[in-house]
């Protein structure tokens, strides 16, 4: 139930107080499962037709395709121990020379990691107060990375990818930011207890 | 939806409560809210929170047919009365 009175927008928060009253009635009915599945199908079925479930969506969208991927990736190099394999794929120079670089790529590519899934809680909790330093630094770190990677393993092309992911990601946020401004404030119509 | 409105039309000024509609429908709860929302924003049923029966429960969130939708199910009604009619004399 309280999955589907999250996913109800705003100006539904009368009908989520109305179904979270009648879930007691359907539990003393012995049937709060139904009841609470059968709204919660209701709920997600109205949320393209508000303008605020449609920016839950685009939220949800960007974080589960770009911005935890993106973290998915790094953690699964950092999980495999030795980003080796995956510069040697991408054709990097890794020699005795730049090897002793390698664990400060790694501290890299880990505070890049944890930032992003900052960034996808933030994104999702639309706190873009918190957001704009989280995503100040993870510009800073993914930049950081780009030019180290390309100095030190002359791998230009992998060089560049950290770097434009993370534009295209804060470019993304800053139009989801200016939708949420233009969104409606929460509607009226609450039971007369003040629920 | 016409199950619902013949639902309502039944006790046309009564207040009806989402869990009886349920119960006397039998349509599940993701069926008949975002019926009554659509219907609700369409004119055709109105809603208002009623004072529990018993006390020391919440309030409940009651619905019932306006004119105009009592008007639309009655119409309805006299468009089944006539295919009816055809039906038998066919």
């Amino acid at each position: 139930m309280a999955l589907a009175v999250h996913c109800l927008p705003a100006v539904r928060r009368e009908w989520a107080d109305a179904m979270l009253v009648e879930f007691e009635a359907a539990r003393e009915d012995g049937k709060p499962l139904s009841f609470a599945t059968g709204c919660l199908a209701a709920a997600l079925r109205e949320l393209p037709k508000h303008q605020e479930g449609r920016f839950a969506i685009a939220s949800w969208m960007l974080t589960l395709t770009v911005i935890v991927p993106a973290a998915g990736l790094l953690i699964s190099i950092l999980a495999a121990g030795s980003p080796l394999p995956f510069l040697n794929y991408a054709e990097a120079v890794v020699s005795e020379a730049n090897r002793p670089a390698v664990p400060s790529l790694l501290l890299l590519l880990f505070c890049l990691a944890t930032l992003q899934l900052r960034v996808a809680w933030l994104t999702l909790g639309s706190d873009w107060e918190s957001l704009i330093p989280t995503g100040a630094m993870s510009a800073a770190v993914a930049l950081t990375l780009s030019i180290f990677t390309s100095v030190v393993f002359d791998a230009h092309l992998l060089a560049m990818l950290p770097t434009t992911v993370v534009a295209l990601e804060l470019a993304a946020l800053a139009l989801l930011a200016g939708w949420h401004a233009e969104l409606p404030a929460a509607a009226a119509g609450s039971p007369p207890n003040g629920r | 939806m016409l199950m619902l409105m013949t639902a309502l039309s039944e006790r046309p000024r009564e207040w009806n409560y989402g869990y009886e509609l349920i119960k006397e429908t039998g349509l599940s709860s993701g069926t008949l809210y975002p019926l009554l929302m659509r219907m609700t924003d369409q004119g055709l049923v109105e809603s208002e929170w009623r004072e529990p029966a018993r006390p020391g429960r919440p309030a409940r969130h009651a619905y019932r047919l306006t004119a105009s939708g009592l008007a639309l199910v009655r119409a309805q009604e006299q468009v089944d009365g006539r295919a009816d009619l055809k039906a038998s004399l066919a």
